[in-house]
Formats: structure tokens, sequence, C-alpha cells
């Protein structure tokens, strides 16, 4: 009898405890984000111009579709994106301005890749970094 | 009790030298441990009439409070924090690299002024420190005997008069809001969300409170270094739960 009401008691004493703590609102933490929102597509087109700059490839890749993205502050923003990208026809040397690049559309030379990007901006200093890439081969 | 228009605990407190610092949370999103640490150390010096001056680790916070406290650089929960200071204490800590008290920060500040591709922020991942409990070397205290603790933690009341009074009688408190698109360029003035879309939570300290050009405001330290906003400092509009800064307050006091 002692017993059960010992831990009937302790249930509900733990359950209120649990609501106490997380019944609070997480703060720091990361927020799905509407892949249309145009902070979210600015990130992305960084990432992946950055990744561009940053890779061996002959051609320069363009941004397909956002298909998913998340935000958290820290000191600053981070943005956490999964990103399609396809190969475009331009050759990296020569692209100045990668909106007038084509997505390379043949099968036997198209390649699309998967990748997530992880953005780091600090809008009062005026910086943007790609902090994180990790892509793989989607076809 | 009779509060003032006008309240800078900075002011009040002028022989609490931690009133005036201004941290910095690095590429971790741990801003609920050092709204936390930073009331605290605050709250220890004011308690004690500015003879116990210490700067509370956010590092031990961040590491060692574990689920209670949520998910250390992915988030957390302020009441928790507190609450941990209450029931294992918390040991001294400053800056990154400072060497001053049992265990500083580990996560460096992002790398200012640096363009182009490099990473801005080290510890790009954004992982929590582990929990060590022992201090840096060349600390001389012992861990545990290095342990702050709090008597109490509590919440307080989202009403503007009770926010005060705790501040007012006890130091600064630990609040929390939602950021919005308009906030990380922030300058001067008293901050009011207009444009962008909301980016996440996030948890600063509020150390007063004052009109400015007739609008009333909170006095806000946050930890994002001082060339962010004013000093490190910022104003944001008081009185009608402006992006949730009057709904989340939470505090305690020292043993």
């Amino acid at each position: 009898m002692m017993t059960t009401g010992w831990c009937s008691r302790a249930f509900v004493v733990l359950s209120l405890l649990s609501l106490y703590v997380y019944g609070q609102k997480l703060v720091g933490g990361f927020q799905n984000r509407n892949p249309t929102d145009e902070d979210v597509v600015q990130a992305a087109k960084f990432a992946v111009n950055a990744f561009n700059s940053l890779s061996n490839e002959e051609y320069d890749y363009k941004l397909m579709k956002i298909v998913s993205a998340a935000t958290q502050v820290i000191a600053g923003v981070r943005y956490d994106l999964n990103v399609e990208m396809g190969k475009t026809n331009c050759n990296r040397e020569f692209t100045y301005d990668i909106s007038s690049c084509d997505i390379i559309q043949d099968p036997k030379l198209a390649r699309t890749y998967l990748c997530f990007f992880s953005v780091v901006e600090v809008p009062w200093e005026n910086q943007e970094s790609l902090v994180a890439v990790n892509c793989k081969v989607q076809q | 009790m009779d509060l003032p228009d006008n309240f800078d605990a900075r002011e009040a407190w002028p022989n609490c030298p931690t009133l005036k610092e201004v941290r910095d949370q690095g590429s971790c999103g741990s801003c609920w441990a050092f709204g936390a640490v930073e009331a605290i150390s605050d709250r220890v010096c004011v308690h004690s009439n500015a003879k116990v001056n210490v700067e509370v680790s956010a590092e031990d916070l961040l590491s060692c409070c574990g689920m209670e406290c949520g998910m250390g650089c992915n988030g957390g929960y302020p009441s928790g924090a507190w609450k941990f200071w209450t029931e294992k204490g918390l040991v001294s800590g400053g800056l990154y690299d400072s060497h001053i008290g049992c265990r500083p920060y580990s996560i460096p500040p992002c790398e200012h002024h640096v363009n182009g591709s490099r990473p801005a922020c080290k510890g790009e991942e954004g992982e929590t420190p582990k929990c060590v409990k022992q201090c840096e070397t060349g600390y001389a205290p012992d861990y545990r005997k290095d342990k702050h603790f709090g008597s109490d933690s509590y919440s307080v009341p989202s009403s503007q008069d009770e926010i005060k009074a705790e501040i007012y009688k006890n130091g600064p408190v630990e609040g929390a809001f939602l950021v919005y698109e308009d906030f990380p360029t922030y300058k001067t003035g008293v901050y009011r969300h207009v444009t962008g879309e909301e980016i996440g939570g996030h948890a600063i300290k509020i150390l007063g409170w004052g009109v400015e050009d007739g609008t009333p405001y909170w006095l806000c330290a946050n930890s994002w270094n001082t060339d962010w906003g004013d000093n490190g400092f910022f104003k944001i509009l008081r009185g009608e739960d402006h992006c949730g800064i009057e709904s989340e307050i939470v505090a305690g006091v020292p043993k």
C-alpha cells in the first residue's frame, strides 16, 4: 500500500518535473525553415558558389532544389541545408555568372549531387562562410 | 515596492565587475548556458555585497548538465540551467583562452574580419564540449571545492513589475525571446522586430530597464562579443511581451 502510494506520487512528481523542464521552450536549437524563404535561398546560393570555388570539378554546379533547411542562433546564424545541385555546361575557368549556365540534360553527361551544407553568417561583420560540406552523387 | 523609471544594474552595483562583461558563445547554441552563468555571476557578487567575485563557468554548465538542460550546443532550457546550479553547483571559468578560473570556455570566438571561403568559426560542427570534472592545469582549488551553489531557482511571472522587482532586489535575470532576421544587425536604440523571418529562440541576460525617447525598454546583455550591437548590449521593447521577451524569465538566489 505504502509502496504503491510512494510510486504513484513519485510518478506524478516525475511527470510534473519533465513538464516543467520540457514545457520550457528550447533556445539555441535548430528551427525548420521554409525552403523558399529569401534568406534560406541566399544561403544556399552562397553555399553552392563556395562549393564551386573550393572543388576540383571542371564544370560549375548550379542549385536545383532546396530539399530542407533549418536555422540556429549561435554568435551569428547557422543555416543547415540539404540541397540538390546539377552539373552545368560552364567551365569553371570561364564562368562569370552562374545564372547564365544551363544544367546538363544529356543523361550520359549529367550529374546531380545531393549535398548537406552548413553556412555560418555573422551579419554584423558582413561575413558568411561555408563550414561543413557533405555531398554524394544522386544518380 | 517603489520601482524607479530607469534602472541599470551596472550603476546600482558598481563593485560587481561581471555586470559590465560581455561574453562570446562562439559557433555553439549555448545561449541558454550563457544567459544563466552571466546572471548567476552577477548575483553571487550582489548577494555577497561585492565580497565574492567570480566568473561562473559556461563550460561547466554546457558540458555537465546533460538532459535536464537539453542538448548542449544544439540548444537548451534556461530553467534546467538554474536548477543544475542549485543541485550540482557550478565552478568558475572565464572567457576562451583566458586561463581564468577552473574551467574557461573551450569554444573560440568566431574569427572576425576574415573574407572568402575560410571558416568563420572553429568547432564548426557545433559539438558540445566534454564534461571534465577537473580544473584546468595551473588552477589551484579542487574541482569539487570550486563549486558555487544556488539555494533556489524559479520562474518569474511575465509581468513587468514582477520582473523589475526581481532585478532590483536580486540582480540580473535570464530571459529568452525569438530572434528574427532584423535582430543580428541591431546597433543602437530600442530593438523592435519589423522585418524578416524567424530564425530561432535565443537566451540573454536582462540587467535593467528604462524609457528612451518615449519607448520603454529592457536593457540586455547578449553573448555575441563586444563588437555586436551597442558594445555587446542591447535594448528591446518592454511591456508588450515583444518576441516573447517577458514570458520566459528565470532566476535564482545563491547559497
